[in-house]
């Protein structure tokens, strides 16, 4: 049954989501039997589970003794996520009350001391009423010993937070620990301390407007002295440890909480919705209250904390707050400059914590008994910042001087503050749980939140579907990669730069520079035929994008058995290299889940990555999303090839070939070609050269014979001489003709050159340095109105469930078997369901 | 003994589940035998009263059921309600049902639903980098290239 407000009558104000009247309920109001459940209660009348309305939500009223079985989220609530399908029996989740303070401010209450939320065990209700940024609003007020409030962050006057009391739920659990208090994290080591029930009214708080620090309180427990909180600093103390029941010269930590702080915009932090003014500072400022927590394998084991003085106060950050303990908040002054302002922080404690109980030696050494301790060391500070981290806001462990958090509190920091290395962030997931996993200084900027500015921009709704479900595939599975390790060769590799690579073009051009006469001894042996053709020793030459591929002195490069000086490199001695590009899914760098909805998968999303030397690749965001994407780009320096293997955290989804190494054109003199062409050519002219000779011979030989015929009188056999003669001077010329032709061929002789590798397109080489993902993302029509399509049109589902499960504009098959009507009846039912209702 | 109904008015829309009226009748009012009666279009013939010309919903506990309800009046001056049963008005809590589409859910689901205004030619396009820059720009004269060269490691 919806309640209509409005009903409630002039007695009741809207207040921050509530309803809450503002003077005394009355019996005797005519308008009482529209009063709001719990009141009604307040005079034993009878009523029924009702839901109060704030904006288009329902909010479940319970009075004293009912149940109500969470088999379904409550909008907005974290209680779902902690007490899911369990029937709960509530003594009373809130009752009503209006105590309104000096300044006439209400708020909903607990009716009486013992409204605690409790299971049908007796044991603790583990449901989640906490907020991150249920940090402190109270002034001049502190938590008495029989109140336990609901905060309302967002009341606050017209001088911003100001005389109002601080409303702190007791309980901030998860379902996995069975009722022990104030663990932030659950059985997965995922915490739930970033969210809250009453999202819808924090939903505009910055989480840019403040950060909390660190403190830590340390005491000397045999004494009363008590150390100033003052960061992280070491303070040595002697004392005794109960838990290793010995003496010991440390530091006993044993108090930390955090400190908000709280600015506004015009002092550079980032505030929006509130009526914030001035600047707030809500300083953490108090003893502690051990409680019972734990992280990871921790077990938890209750800590009475009895002593009064830390009683006081304690630090509810993550709800830790005992039963019928409480905060006294520290009174401050509403200035121009802040508000001064108690509440709580960090807590730690368990069987194998580093908190464990203390008693004196001898039961009187001690200030109090059941004291507490944590031993200050450096695991244990880094438990607190993992415990602070679990807010999933800005912290920091910087101490409180000029260099700490003053200084990252300074007005006009904002630009360097969220990246300052003394801030740290709690890391969100996509699910909005955080983990204890925080990142510093300029890493702040990978984590997902880092850019958010209020709560709201998380994605966390825990009534929607889990992103992925229960996928069988590991994707933590190696990858397999380097099975064959690396491969050997007969060649050898040398890393060179421009300078040796000239020096290598210029050997190869004048290897030759012995004289025919200077060629050594023959010599058949296999070094001297690899010596004779340096070129044809180098296989190729290749450029990569990497910054000195090896690192080492640089030496000779063996070109087969021929060595030159000049010509040098560093020994090259990997045959491949793993590169991996990672695209973090925790720092939102990946394929998220940017809508949470339908629209993050194909077709209505698609993305590709862009792969250095290997061109684009498309990639299925269901496939990724909810992992990191990861390229391992195999680069082969035997063949100059590439090839990317796109994988989902490790398991290799698909894969691109490309080419990384560039040829680089070498050309060079054949060595031994040449010389064996030289040798024919000088062998020839010799050839030649002897030709001639013999033909100047033959002639003069000729000659004589001519000159002995005319002696002779034989005319005609000097005639026939004379015709040898003439034939003589021809083989002369010849002869002659034969050796210029050799001595030209000597003399141009065709020096054989080579070339090594044609050489690839620069082109190619002129890409991005890094692999680059693009996602393409639909987009809605700027005239869409989630609110007005909720009520007309309806958003697509697949729910099963009864009909009072459901509510709004609802569109489905109804089974109306049972009900009392006619045929005809149910036909119009069934058809009206699936035209659409209004529930 | 005669048969009573109540006139009443609601402005809730007509697909609404138990849909909020308001009952404007001082009393029952009778009707008259002229009506005729069953239970799904049921017609009531009342006295004429001014008051009840806007009514547009009838309740009728002797059938159960509440109805649509057009009102006119006859030659006669006679109120006439022309009734249509109201389906709707029942107690449908525990019936189980299977939900295509729902408002409350507040956001669209990982369900596609294609009535939803996506753009066809729209989208907006994100780009980011991997979280590691490796391959360098850098090379002005470092060993970047690679020279393999024969044997060159087996005969030195």
């Amino acid at each position: 049954m919806n309640v209509n407000t409005q009903a409630w009558g002039s007695a009741f104000t809207e207040y921050s989501g509530l309803n809450v009247r503002t003077g005394a309920a009355d019996i005797n109001d005519p308008d009482f039997e529209n009063y709001p459940p719990f009141v009604r209660n307040s005079f034993n009348v009878d009523t029924e589970i009702q839901y109060v309305p704030i904006g288009d939500l329902y909010y479940p009223y319970l009075d004293d003794n009912e149940s109500i079985n969470l088999n379904k989220p409550i909008e907005r609530s974290i209680a779902y996520c902690a007490c899911k399908n369990m029937d709960i029996p509530i003594n009373k989740i809130w009752g009503y009350s209006c105590t309104p303070d000096s300044s006439s401010s209400q708020y909903p209450e607990l009716t009486d001391t013992s409204a605690i939320l409790l299971q049908s065990d007796n044991t603790p209700i583990p449901i989640m009423l906490l907020d991150t940024i249920g940090i402190g609003q109270a002034r001049n007020h502190g938590m008495s010993a029989n109140q336990h409030y609901f905060r309302n962050p967002f009341y606050r006057t017209s001088q911003g937070v100001f005389n109002q009391q601080t409303l702190w739920t007791q309980y901030a659990q998860n379902e996995d620990l069975n009722g022990v208090q104030g663990n932030p994290y659950d059985n997965t080591g995922r915490s739930h301390s970033n969210k809250n029930l009453f999202a819808a009214y924090y939903r505009d708080f910055g989480i840019r407007s403040m950060f909390l620090q660190i403190r830590v309180t340390y005491y000397n427990s045999i004494g009363s002295t008590t150390e100033t909180p003052s960061g992280f600093n070491d303070k040595t103390l002697y004392w005794y440890s109960q838990q290793t029941a010995e003496w010991r010269e440390s530091h006993p930590l044993t108090g930390a909480y955090g400190r908000l702080i709280v600015r506004n915009s015009t002092a550079g932090l980032y505030q929006q919705g509130n009526n914030v003014n001035p600047d707030i500072t809500v300083n953490l400022k108090s003893n502690w209250n051990f409680s019972t927590v734990s992280i990871g394998d921790l077990i938890q084991q209750p800590i009475a904390n009895v002593d009064t003085e830390y009683l006081q106060s304690a630090f509810p950050l993550f709800g830790v707050l005992a039963p019928n303990h409480w905060l006294t908040t520290e009174t401050g002054t509403h200035a121009s400059g802040g508000i001064s302002q108690n509440v709580a922080i960090l807590i730690g404690g368990g069987e194998n914590s580093p908190i464990v109980h203390k008693q004196g030696k001898d039961g009187t050494q001690y200030k109090g008994t059941m004291w507490c301790e944590m031993e200050g060391t450096d695991e244990n500070l880094e438990l607190l910042r993992k415990w602070c981290a679990a807010y999933g806001l800005f912290f920091t462990d910087g101490d409180s001087g000029d260099t700490g958090y003053s200084q990252l509190y300074a007005a006009g920091n904002d630009s360097t503050r969220w990246t300052d290395e003394k801030m740290c962030l709690g890391v969100i997931d996509d699910e909005g749980f955080t983990d204890g996993t925080y990142t510093r200084g300029i890493g702040n900027e990978t984590a997902n939140n880092f850019d958010w500015k209020t709560v709201s921009e998380s994605k966390y709704d825990p009534i929607k579907p889990p992103p992925t479900p229960d996928d069988p595939t590991i994707y933590s599975d190696e990858t397999g990669f380097n099975v064959l390790g690396g491969v050997a060769n007969c060649n050898k590799v040398y890393a060179v730069n421009a300078s040796n690579i000239m020096n290598l073009a210029k050997a190869l051009s004048t290897a030759i520079t012995t004289r025919l006469s200077d060629l050594p001894p023959l010599d058949y042996s296999l070094e001297t035929f690899l010596t004779n053709n340096p070129l044809d020793c180098v296989v190729s030459l290749r450029k990569y994008p990497v910054t000195n591929l090896s690192s080492g002195t640089e030496e000779p490069i063996s070109f087969g058995s021929y060595q030159n000086a000049n010509v040098q490199g560093i020994p090259f001695v990997k045959s491949y290299d793993l590169i991996t590009f990672t695209f973090s899914n925790a720092a939102r760098n990946s394929l998220y889940a940017h809508f949470a909805d339908f629209r993050d998968y194909e077709p209505y999303t698609h993305a590709e990555l862009i792969i250095p030397f290997c061109g684009t690749v498309q990639i299925n965001p269901c496939d990724f999303i909810g992992h990191d994407i990861n390229v391992y780009m195999v680069i082969d320096y035997i063949t100059g090839g590439c090839t990317a293997y796109v994988a989902a955290d490790r398991l290799v989804v698909t894969s691109i070939a490309g080419t990384i190494g560039v040829d680089v054109p070498l050309s060079g003199i054949q060595t031994a070609t040449l010389e064996s062409q030289r040798v024919n050519a000088v062998m020839s002219r010799k050839s030649a050269d002897i030709g001639v000779n013999n033909a100047i011979v033959g002639g003069l030989s000729s000659s004589v014979g001519l000159l002995a015929s005319a002696g002779a009188g034989s005319v005609v056999g000097a005639v026939g001489s004379g015709a040898g003669l003439v034939s003589s001077v021809g083989r002369i010329e010849q002869a002659d003709i034969a050796y210029q032709k050799a001595d030209y061929e000597l003399k141009h002789q065709q020096v054989p050159f080579k070339q090594v590798s044609a050489g690839t397109p620069i082109a190619s080489t002129v890409v991005e340095n890094c692999c680059r993902l693009i996602i393409y993302r639909p987009v809605l029509d700027d005239r869409y109105n989630a609110e007005v399509y909720a009520k007309t049109v309806g958003f697509a589902c697949l729910m099963n469930g009864k009909v009072a499960d459901f509510s709004g504009l609802t569109v489905g098959n109804i089974n109306v078997d049972g009900l009392a009507v006619t045929d005809t009846e149910k036909q119009a039912i069934q058809k009206a369901f699936a035209n659409g209702v209004i529930l | 003994m005669g048969f009573y109904i109540d006139i009443a008015y609601t402005t809730d829309p007509p697909n609404k589940v138990n849909r909020a009226y308001t009952i404007i009748n001082q009393s029952p009012v009778l009707i008259s035998p002229l009506s005729t009666i069953n239970q799904l279009n049921p017609v009531f013939v009342i006295d004429y009263n001014a008051a009840y010309l806007n009514a547009n919903y009838v309740i009728v506990d002797f059938l159960k059921r509440k109805y649509n309800a057009v009102v006119s009046v006859d030659t006669a001056g006679r109120m006439v309600l022309t009734c249509n049963v109201d389906v709707l008005a029942n107690n449908f809590s525990n019936c189980d049902i299977t939900v295509t589409r729902n408002g409350g859910i507040g956001k669209p689901t990982y369900i596609p639903d294609n009535k939803l205004p996506i753009l066809p030619n729209r989208e907006t396009i994100t780009s980011t980098t991997a979280t590691n820059d490796y391959f360098s720009t850098g090379l002005a004269d470092n060993h970047s290239y690679l020279v393999t060269v024969l044997n060159g490691g087996a005969i030195t």
